[in-house]
């Protein structure tokens, strides 16, 4: 296939009147791959099956980015959704050049997640390895392994929940070939909507959240031989019997959390989109 | 081998098992299950990272309770590894590619 969509405008437009006819009928749908004859998600409704291969073939979206649909239209949300896989091909031109989008998105999470600062060595051998991969170099799966594995050895060295060890992590979850990995693009995407977890809630402190973390512990380990008993717990309605302040402090900052992270999920098919754009 | 996931349902999954030389991976899913569809596309990257080394073959539990019998699964999704037609190994829940490689690669 040469560039996007074959270089055929009338590929693009076919791709275009499907997914316009499945949004007017309700069949598109958004979340896991899925195609179930009448209708599915992007990429189901797209070729009619599930394959994130047969879309690069069908399309010329290198393989990233065919695993990256559904999980875009899923963070659109169903009022969003239908927009962003409209888009998803409207802003791609015919016969572009994909090839080199999967590797700036990868550096822009990579970057976002602060990598050049708390993982500068390992961000650079993963690095070195998709441009070496990109200029045609062929390299065994134990070579990345070799440094996927270096990496993960560092993440040992690391406290559990820094930014650090969150940033070894993705260099490790990107420490894939490009081409032949579907899956790449949305783990490190769902690697970096859970930074939310780390961001600081000023509104509850550290303090605070320690002390429920704890309590919530010993709850979990107390009502331990009721779960095994198969009885039914309701740990968060034990957690506000027990100290009613701290659980309602701690359930608000779990909903401000969520917000954050909704606020992330919607925020990915602006930024996947641009590159596809500027392709 | 074809680098990509196999869906074998239907198939005579005791014959496939017998007839199939070196390793062979049984994917036990189910549609309704939410960790099976986030392991669906690691387990393509999987067919295409061990291309000549290992199969990979699906099996949707709910489709066809005979096909899963002879497994036994308890839980899903379970990865069942078996290497000329005996079962060696197995991994439940949803791993990522990096556990999987190293799993797949300590018994290459």
């Amino acid at each position: 296939m040469t560039g996007a969509f074959g270089g055929n405008p009338a590929i693009k437009a076919a791709l275009l009147t499907r997914l316009e006819n499945h949004i007017a009928n309700g069949t598109l749908r958004f979340g896991g791959t899925v195609w179930d004859g009448s209708g599915g998600s992007a990429l189901g409704v797209s070729t009619e099956g599930g394959d994130s291969a047969d879309y690069a073939s069908r399309f010329g979206y290198p393989l990233p980015m065919a695993g990256l649909l559904d999980p875009l239209t899923a963070y659109a949300g169903s009022d969003s959704g239908g927009d962003a896989a409209l888009r998803w091909v409207e802003c791609v031109e015919v016969g572009a050049d994909l090839s080199r989008v999967p590797q700036r998105i990868v550096d822009h999470f990579l970057t976002d997640m602060g990598v050049e600062r708390l993982a500068a060595s390992s961000y650079a051998d993963v690095r070195a390895l998709h441009r070496a991969e990109a200029s045609g170099v062929v390299m065994h799966r134990s070579e990345w392994t070799a440094i996927r594995r270096r990496i993960e050895a560092a993440v040992e060295t690391t406290l559990p929940h820094s930014h650090e060890r969150a940033a070894l992590n993705a260099c490790a979850t990107a420490c894939w070939p490009l081409q032949t990995s579907s899956s790449i693009l949305s783990t490190l995407i769902a690697a970096w909507l859970q930074g939310v977890n780390r961001e600081a809630d000023p509104a509850f402190g550290e303090l605070k959240t320690k002390r429920a973390m704890a309590t919530l512990d010993e709850i979990y380990q107390q009502t331990q031989p009721m779960r095994e008993k198969g009885e039914a717990v309701d740990i968060p309605a034990l957690f506000r019997m027990r100290d009613p302040i701290l659980a309602a402090g701690f359930e608000a900052s779990l909903e401000r959390a969520n917000a954050r992270y909704l606020d992330r999920a919607q925020s990915v098919p602006g930024i996947v989109l641009a590159h596809l754009a500027t392709a | 081998m074809t680098g990509k996931v196999i869906d074998v349902a239907g198939w005579d999954v005791a014959a496939v098992i017998a007839e199939q030389r070196g390793l062979i991976l049984f994917d036990l899913w189910s549609p309704t299950c939410a960790p099976c569809r986030a392991l669906a596309p690691i387990l393509d990257d999987l067919a295409a990272d061990f291309v000549d080394e290992l199969r990979i073959c699906k099996v949707n539990v709910a489709v066809d309770e005979a096909i899963a019998k002879p497994f036994a699964a308890r839980t899903l999704p379970t990865l069942a590894l078996y290497r000329d037609g005996v079962e060696i190994d197995r991994v439940v829940g949803l791993k990522s590619r990096g556990h999987l490689t190293a799993w797949l690669e300590s018994h290459l």
